[in-house]
This record gives C-alpha cells, structure tokens and sequence, in this order.
C-alpha cells in the first residue's frame, strides 16, 4: 500500500481501456465502501473548481466522498488556473478517508497536474494504448478468454475485417458473439452469418475464395452479397485490391523470412501468413499483373459508369462476376 | 496590373474591352462584346483564377481597372464585398451549395458596379447543379456577372457553356514564367529557367519548384519511376511511391492554410478577445469548426488528386521526351536536367512501345477524376507501363 492511495491517477488514450480502469476502481473502491458518495466532475467545465471545493469539504453525515475529475488532459491554460493548483496540490485539501480518482486521456496536455500527483507517490494505473491490427489479435484473444470461450483463427481474422480498426466495436462485436453464438469455439460460418448485413465480411470472403483460386465460391458469395446489399460492389474491388496488394508483397520476401516478420512487413495478423503464402501458390507474376489492371478498370466502371452511362446493381454484379472470371482463370 | 498573366496577350486584350463594354452597355450603349456570363478555360496553372480576378476588378473599377482605386485593390485582395469567389472543395460542386448560390446571385451590389460571382472549377458541377445553376447564368439579374472558370471548355456541362462566352488562356511558354519568377520572386536566372521549363507551364508550380527544395527533391523522386519498373513488386512500390509523394505535397500545401483558417475562425468566436475564456470559446466554436474542418478534409482530398495528376503529367512529359529523342525532333526536352537517362531510355525502348506509355498515362489521368481508388488505378498503370 502506497502512503496516497486514496489518490488513483488513470491514464491512456484509448477510451474504452480507460473506463474499463475507472469501472474497476470505483468497483473497488465500493467494496471497501459500500456508502461512499460518487461526484464525477469534468475538468473542462466552468464550475469544475466549485464542485471538486464542495465535493471535498466534509459532509453533514460524515460520508466519504469518492471524486472523479475526468479529462485533465486539456492544454492546462484551457482549464480553470485555481483547479489545476488544488489538483497539483491536492494532499493539502482531501482528507484521508476520501477518494479521488484523476483520469487523463491521453496527449500532451495536463502533464503538470500528471507530474505534481506522481511525486505523491500516489496509485497510477496506466492503460497502454493498442495498436492495430497487431494489438487487436491480441486484444480479441483476452476478450475471448476473459469470457472463457475460444475462436477459430479463420473467424477471429474474418472479425477484426469485419470491425477493423474500432477497439470499442470489437469489444462490443465480441460480447454479443459470445452471448449469441452456442458452437465452441466460434467458428467462421457463425460470424459470417452474424454479420451477414455486413459487407466487409461478404467482401473478404470474396476476396479469399478467388485469391484461393476457387471461383465458384467467389461468385456464390457475390452473389449473395449483392442479394443484401447492391452498393457493396467499390468495397469489394477494395477488399480484392487489398488481399492483392498483400501477395504481390509477400512475393517480394525471401522464402527465408520468419513468419512474424512478414507479418510486420504486411501488417498483418502472423496467423494468416500461412494462408497468404497457400494463395500465393495458385498465382504467377503475370496472373496477378493482369488481375490488378482488371480491378482497376471495374474499379472505375463501379464508379463512373460504362463509358458514361451509370450502372445499376444487376449491371455491376455482372460486371464484377466478368472480372472474377477472368481474373479466376489464371488461377493455377 | 494584368502583367500578372503572363504569355495571354490575346485574352488580356478581349477580357479588357470587354470590361469596358459592359459599362456601356449598363448606360445603354450598343455593344458587341457584352455578356453577363463568362467561361474562363486554360489547362492548370495558366491563370484562371488570376484572370478571373483581373476580369472582376476591371469590371468593377470606373477607368476599367487601374490597379491602384480602392475598388481595385479590395478585388484583388479578395475583400470586395460584390465579388465572391466560390471555390468548390469537394470533388463535385452539389445541388445544395448550387442553391445557395443563385440566391446570392440575383442579389443587387452593394458598392460595386456589378455583383460578381466567381466560380472556380467550373468542371467540378454535377449535372444536377448544373442545372439548377443554368436559369440564373441564363437570365441574370440586371447587375450581376458571372465568371466561371473550368480546365477546358469540354469540361463543362454543355447546356451551361453555350450560356457563356469563351475566353481560352494558353499554357504561358516557359522563358515567360522564367522571366516572372526572376522579376516577382526574386529567383536567380538557372533556377527560374528550370523551374518554368520543369513546371510544364504551371505558374504557381513553378514558383514552389524555385523555391521549395522538398518539392523539388519528390518531382525527381517521381521522375524516376520510369527506371524503377522491373518487377511486379517494384510496379507496386513504385505506385505507393507516387500516392505518397502527392500526399506529402498536399499536406505542405494544406497544413498552413488549415491553420490559418482555424485561427481566423476561432478570432471569430471572440479568441484573444478581454472576458472570454478559451473552453467557452472551444465550446461556442465547436460546431463551426467540425464544419471547417469537414471542408478542409474535402480540399485535401481534392489537392492530393491533382497533384497526383501533376505528377502523371510528369510523367508523360517524360516519355515525350523520350520519344522526341527517338523521332529525332528538335524541341527543347521538358526535363533537359535529365537528358543522359532520357537518351539511354530512348535508345534501349522502341517508339512504339513510347507511344504506348504515353497512351498509357494519358488514360491513367483520365481515370483518376472518377473518384476512382488512387492506388490501384497507379498499380495499374505502373504494371501497363512495365509491359509495353
Ligand atoms: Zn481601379
């Protein structure tokens, strides 16, 4: 126990790992306290030094109060001058049975209030920040396990597609998985069918049945997509262009190379390394060279229309089967 | 004042009596050049919008423009209350913006002779806003001009350019430009000869390649693309290489003059003002300023695709080259810095395969417009270049 745990300084830039921190510590806090008086106050507004003043000063029934002063990373000349003193100076105003919780968000601002409460040797929990996509496996993994449930490495991949880079997307995408999906582990058919609205998945299976070289199935689930969605077809020839992108990459990296730096390399999940180099099998240099002219030119009929006339659903389904053909019989 | 646009005598001349005509013909004089809606057309960096301004602030000055009245100057500084300058960020001007216009259109001027409405990018008008705009160039109100401006004339929506009159700017020769940035900004003679000649005759392209040595150290970075195609991974590098190369001359671009705009409109809001504080103001502004911001998004958007087309432009400004080499003819090259690479290439490739890159590049700037997805369309042309 530290001499000012009373005090918890959280910081981070992502919200949700942020709040989730308050959560606990409140959670925490309440164990200890059942009765304890929660005042939330945002250091941005105007009477923030009021409120943190009454919140402070002891109450009629002798209750400890239990203080969170949000945002305290706004450029310090933004916030009030006497609430960034008192904040600096807090050990001098808060007496020993009540808390205060001292959230900072992220940046550079408030690093003063930062240091000052640092030197009080006080709590501070610090929520690194996740990068994507490298630090959203790895999040998606806890969250899976947290819930003591287990996902396929197709379906996990197919989800953070789906979601991409949105940590409070995924984390909400994973609780309602977890609570609607009975198979164990999760498996690809399960967040296919319950994100079959969104396009990103569709289009990622697309994309890995022809890259796959298996036409067929490239074509059932265009199909399929454009049943729910007709304006999907741009972000399918993205979704192509992208898993392209990616093997032409990955045909310029020695043999040699360790998974996980090709990963880097790709900035993709090391997982799905094995998979790139199965589809980069079925391709030639020249199959993929004629692949991309291919989607550049659907591409921009999607767009623009056919030599200036715009197309409607049926057309640019067809437009695109054409193209996934095409591309498709070059597959080895 | 009209020494500004360089090498345009003949269109100087034309927008000149035009202005005058038009005061004629307020007094009720006969004329034979008058119109109240006029296209201004040059490819990029001729000087549209200059000219466009000069027009303006002929219009509005009682001896034709001067250049030295308060009417005058205030155009050109673009502070005239009855000139509006209506640059449209997006990629395509919409039918609300449209809307909003013909309104400040049929407006009468408040100090001026004319109310004047500039509107640049001309090309940019959806059909739709184009025809919402076509009943106010069609029948103006009495006091109110139209100026619009557009690459070219096929641009533009037919139905709104048979409304106007014509006046085609040339791309200014390069000795012309070269003369301005040794005169206006104080370049030295090497420089501003390379500059104007490397420009490809785009004035405000020239001054950054005089004065710019990170501009100038991507337009090289660009240029040699040509050399770097040897594999499909190197057509994709080289791709990337291009995108990132627009992106970064859009962010110098941009990055002071978002700024700027940013600070203007928090002073707006009452910033530096006695008895406000910052959060109020933060607060107060906020709406106004995730709207800036928005329309700033949408400028960048804009200013990385035509560099990107700046940079296409160069391109085929190389194989040109190339092919003015292997035909023999006896042009000065583009990129006369680059003329022992030009002539290896010329020699080691064939004149039909230069044709085809030039086609190649020609077709790659046409699909860019569409809002089609840089980086394939660039993958795309740079594996074409490879094999032809
Ligand atoms: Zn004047």
């Amino acid at each position: 126990m530290t001499s000012n745990s009373n005090i918890i300084l959280i910081s981070g830039s992502a919200d949700l790992l942020v709040n989730r921190a308050i959560k606990k510590t409140i959670a925490d806090i309440k164990k200890v306290n059942p009765t304890i008086i929660i005042n939330e106050i945002d250091a941005m507004r105007e009477d923030s030094y009021s409120t943190l003043m009454d919140a402070i000063s002891p109450n009629l029934f002798g209750d400890a109060s239990l203080i969170i002063i949000d945002r305290i990373n706004v450029a310090e000349d933004n916030l009030d001058e006497k609430l960034v003193q008192t904040l600096k100076n807090i050990k001098d105003h808060i007496s020993d049975d009540n808390y205060l919780i001292v959230i900072h968000r992220g940046g550079a601002g408030g690093t003063g209030i930062v240091k000052a409460l640092q030197k009080l040797k006080i709590e501070e929990i610090k929520c690194e920040n996740i990068k994507f996509p490298g630090g959203f496996i790895d999040f998606a993994r806890s969250e899976f396990k947290l819930r003591k449930r287990k996902i396929n490495e197709d379906a996990s991949e197919a989800l953070l597609n789906a979601i991409g880079d949105d940590l409070e997307g995924l984390a909400s995408a994973i609780n309602q998985l977890c609570f609607d999906v009975q198979t164990d582990p999760i498996d690809l058919e399960s967040v296919k069918k319950y994100y079959s609205g969104v396009a990103s998945v569709q289009g990622f299976e697309i994309s890995s049945a022809l890259w796959n070289g298996n036409v067929d199935l490239a074509l059932d689930n265009l199909y399929n997509l454009f049943e729910n969605d007709s304006n999907s077809g741009v972000y399918v020839v993205a979704m192509m262009g992208n898993s392209l992108r990616k093997l032409v990459k990955l045909s310029a990296i020695p043999a040699s190379t360790n998974d996980y730096a090709i990963a880097q390399e790709l900035s993709v999940n090391p997982a799905s390394i094995k998979y790139l180099k199965m589809q980069l099998k079925h391709w030639t240099p020249t199959s993929l060279a004629n692949a991309v002219v291919e989607l550049a030119k659907v591409d921009a009929y999607m767009r623009a229309g056919y030599e200036g006339v715009s197309l409607d659903a049926n057309q640019k389904r067809f437009l695109l089967e054409t193209t996934i053909r095409k591309i498709g019989t070059a597959a080895r | 004042m009209w020494e500004e646009l360089i090498g345009q005598e003949f269109s100087v001349k034309t927008l000149v009596s035009a202005a005058k005509d038009a005061k004629d013909a307020l007094n009720g004089k006969p004329t034979s050049s008058f119109s109240q809606a006029w296209l201004i057309t040059g490819p990029p960096g001729s000087g549209r919008s200059t000219a466009a301004k000069l027009f303006a602030a002929s219009l509005q000055c009682e001896e034709n423009g001067c250049g030295n009245c308060i009417s005058c100057i205030s155009v050109l500084k673009n502070t005239h209350p009855d000139v509006k300058v209506i640059t449209p960020y997006g990629l395509s001007y919409g039918i609300e913006e449209t809307k909003n216009l013909t309104k400040e259109a049929a407006m009468m001027p408040g100090l001026g002779i004319w109310n004047i409405i500039i509107l640049e990018d001309a090309d940019r008008l959806t059909k739709e806003a184009g025809n919402a705009l076509l009943k106010a160039i069609e029948e103006p109100a009495r006091f109110t001009m139209w100026i619009l401006c557009a690459p070219s004339s096929k641009d533009v929506l037919i139905t709104i350019k048979s409304r106007c009159r014509v006046v085609s700017l040339r791309t200014p020769p390069a000795d012309e430009i070269a003369e301005l940035l040794i005169k206006r900004d104080g370049v030295d003679k090497a420089m501003a000869h390379f500059a104007a000649n490397a420009s490809l005759g785009h004035v405000g392209r020239a001054k950054l390649l005089a004065t710019d040595e990170k501009v100038r150290e991507r337009r090289s970075q660009v240029l040699q693309v040509p050399f770097e195609l040897k594999d499909l991974p190197s057509c994709f590098a080289a791709a990337e290489k291009l995108v990132n190369a627009a992106i970064e001359d859009a962010d110098l671009q941009t990055d002071e003059l978002d700024e700027e705009e940013l600070d203007s409109l928090m002073q707006a809001y009452g910033e530096g003002a006695v008895g406000i504080t910052k959060r109020k103001i933060e607060r107060l502004a906020s709406g106004a300023k995730k709207e800036l911001e928005n329309s700033q998004k949408k400028r960048y958007k804009r200013i990385t695709r035509d560099r990107l087309d700046l940079s296409l432009q160069e391109l085929a400004a190389f194989y040109r080259d190339v092919l003015a080499i292997q035909t023999g003819a006896d042009i000065e090259l583009f990129h006369t810095e680059m003329k022992g690479s030009i002539q290896r290439m010329a020699e080691n490739t064939s004149i039909n395969s230069t044709i085809k890159k030039i086609d190649i590049v020609e077709a790659t700037r046409r699909m860019l417009p569409t809002e089609a997805a840089e980086l394939l369309v660039l993958e795309s042309m740079t594996v074409q270049l490879a094999r032809a």
